[in-house]
């Protein structure tokens, strides 16, 4: 399985900028908001193309998006790729205060067709999102 | 002499019970049904059957082919042809009567009635001739006659032979208890040193009697006496306990018992020890034949399973056995009535190990079991249970490449799954049958689904929905 984790940093403004106490990187995972998630074709400039549930293996690459807020303090957050509900990969992504984007990616195979799933989580293992997609012809 | 230990050895007690119930039962068919038609039909059967035996072991295929259709064709015949002389035999008896009472065959005749009646016919000058069969059968000299068949009494044979009765003039003939026939007519003697007063029934008695074994009793209507005619003779006979005596030894009939009564008792215990003897011969020639060996692939059949677990797996699925018997045996004994049965009341969740015996295995009485392969089997199980699963679709296929799929929802978007507890510890999602992506057109739509449940042990809880509604968006690709 051809896995690659990324890390894409891109604040996002103060739009949504909070004061949050710094009480340790587990407390500031509790408090993250998981603003966007999504299954792209590509990320170009932190921007994500194409979303869907569907990808051809012809794509090659496939992505998963994710744009956190309130994030009181610097922090991770995993992506857990799972393949017919069994792990492929889990990748540690670091997100910045107060306002993160970030994604990981795969490199698609003709053995990787059928369903996938990727689990987000916090810090803590907390599941903050489950996106379900296929690779199909 | 080893050889015949050996044999006793091996006789069980249910092989006594077996000859002996089969025998009982032969018995009581010949019991019920002999002197019908039915009986002789079946002797002929049964000869036709050895004779059948006889070509094959001789070699002669044509005449066994004939003789063995002859048989299959006459055994159905026999059912259909003499259903009402079944029947009547079955219906005619109680369950008492059917399973050890025996009905006398042989009837003897109340010759105090017959001998009182002639003499009181006699006394009155009412004529009369009266047959009474002998061992042969008279039917060919005996002419027209009435069929009466009724029970014998001094009334009804004064009545029959009273001057005004149509049939007076005729003779009456007497089977067992019952008055046969009536008004009958008897050839008459031709011979010719008769004395010119016996009139035309004395001639008729005679004509009888000369020609058979048949007793004629012969009332006088002009001189008022009783005379009996038996072989070439005719004597005058002067009372009705003379008559009685003369009748007594036509019938047989001695002091303590008759002589009919004791060839019956000789007939039924004959009967008795054929039927023994020939059920005994059949019960040998199946079970003590020559030893064959079959192979038998068995499935297991698995008991007191509790119904909170299931069989996940096991390491075999059917046992291979091998049992020995005589051919016979062998050819008749069908894959059905031979079984293994596993009692998996003490099994637990987990690899359970069991071991194959003899309490495991059934098959037929007299065959013997000689190897089982495997000896050991696994049988694994696991407690059932309930899960709550993430329903997802799977789709296949290739959109066309202006398109995107960009949603897809599921509903009902969870649903309660029943299998093995290990089984639904690994699986955290449920997924759809394969939804093929070439049928999507663009914008939104509505496709219905199965559930494809793997491994197939899994099943839906009741309440949870078979079909599932995909609901689906397509759009344009930027």
């Amino acid at each position: 399985m051809g896995v690659l984790g990324l890390l894409w940093f891109n604040w996002a403004g103060p739009a949504h900028a909070q004061t949050l106490p710094r009480s340790g990187a587990v407390s500031g995972a509790s408090k993250l908001s998981l603003v966007q998630a999504l299954v792209c074709e590509d990320v170009k400039d932190g921007i994500p193309a194409n979303p869907a549930i569907a990808f051809s293996i012809s794509a090659g690459k496939i992505y998963c998006y994710t744009l956190f807020d309130q994030i009181a303090e610097d922090t991770v957050v995993y992506h857990h790729w799972f393949f017919r509900d069994k792990p492929s990969a889990r990748i540690r992504l670091s997100l910045k205060h107060p306002r993160w984007s970030t994604y990981s990616s795969i490199q698609l195979r003709e053995a990787d067709k059928g369903p996938w799933r990727v689990e987000i989580t916090d810090a803590g293992g907390r599941l903050l999102k489950n996106l379900r997609f296929s690779v199909t012809d | 002499m080893e050889k015949v230990l050996q044999f006793f050895s091996n006789f069980r007690w249910q092989d006594v019970v077996d000859i002996g119930l089969n025998s009982y039962i032969l018995f009581r068919f010949y019991v019920l049904f002999r002197g019908t038609y039915v009986f002789r039909v079946l002797i002929g059967l049964t000869m036709l059957w050895f004779f059948q035996q006889i070509a094959v072991y001789m070699g002669l295929i044509v005449t066994s082919w004939v003789v063995q259709g002859i048989v299959a064709v006459a055994a159905l015949i026999i059912v259909v042809v003499f259903r009402n002389e079944i029947r009547s035999v079955l219906q005619a008896r109680n369950m008492r009567t059917i399973l050890w009472g025996f009905t006398s065959k042989t009837r003897i005749a109340p010759i105090d009635i017959i001998a009182d009646s002639a003499f009181e016919l006699a006394r009155r000058r009412h004529g009369a001739l009266i047959v009474i069969p002998g061992e042969e059968d008279i039917q060919e000299m005996i002419q027209s006659g009435i069929a009466w068949n009724g029970d014998i009494s001094r009334e009804m044979i004064l009545s029959i032979f009273f001057p005004d009765n149509p049939v007076h003039d005729g003779a009456a003939v007497i089977e067992g208890d019952r008055i046969a026939r009536v008004g009958a007519i008897l050839p008459l003697s031709r011979r010719e040193d008769l004395p010119s007063y016996l009139g035309t029934r004395h001639r008729a008695a005679l004509g009888l009697s000369e020609g058979s074994d048949a007793l004629v009793i012969v009332v006088s209507e002009e001189r008022g006496e009783v005379s009996l005619a038996k072989g070439l003779r005719l004597r005058e006979i002067g009372s009705s306990r003379k008559l009685a005596q003369k009748l007594e030894e036509h019938f047989g009939v001695a002091d303590e018992q008759s002589l009919p009564l004791k060839k019956e008792r000789l007939e039924i215990t004959t009967a008795a020890l054929v039927s023994l003897l020939f059920i005994t011969g059949f019960w040998f020639s199946i079970s003590q034949g020559l030893e064959t060996l079959v192979t038998f692939d068995v499935p297991i059949e698995y008991q007191n399973r509790d119904p909170n677990m299931e069989i996940l797996h096991a390491s075999v699925n059917a046992v291979r056995l091998n049992l020995s018997g005589s051919g016979t045996l062998v050819k008749s004994t069908r894959s059905d009535q031979v079984r293994v049965k596993l009692d998996l009341s003490t099994a637990t969740a987990g690899q359970n190990n069991f071991s194959i015996t003899a309490s495991n295995i059934s098959f037929p009485p007299g065959l013997v079991l000689k190897n089982v392969t495997p000896q050991n089997i696994v049988v694994d199980l696991d407690i059932t249970v309930k899960k709550d699963l993430p329903v997802q679709v799977d789709w296949v296929g290739r959109l066309p490449e202006n398109l995107i799929l960009a949603e897809a929802a599921a509903d009902p978007q969870r649903v309660e799954i029943i299998g093995g507890k290990r089984i639904l510890e690994n699986i955290q999602t449920i997924y759809t049958e394969k939804i093929l992506l070439d049928r999507l057109r663009e914008g939104a739509g509505v496709i219905e689904v199965g559930l494809a449940l793997q491994p197939a042990s899994l099943k839906l809880a009741s309440g949870s929905s078979e079909k599932i509604a995909v609901k689906y968006l397509t759009r344009r690709r930027d």
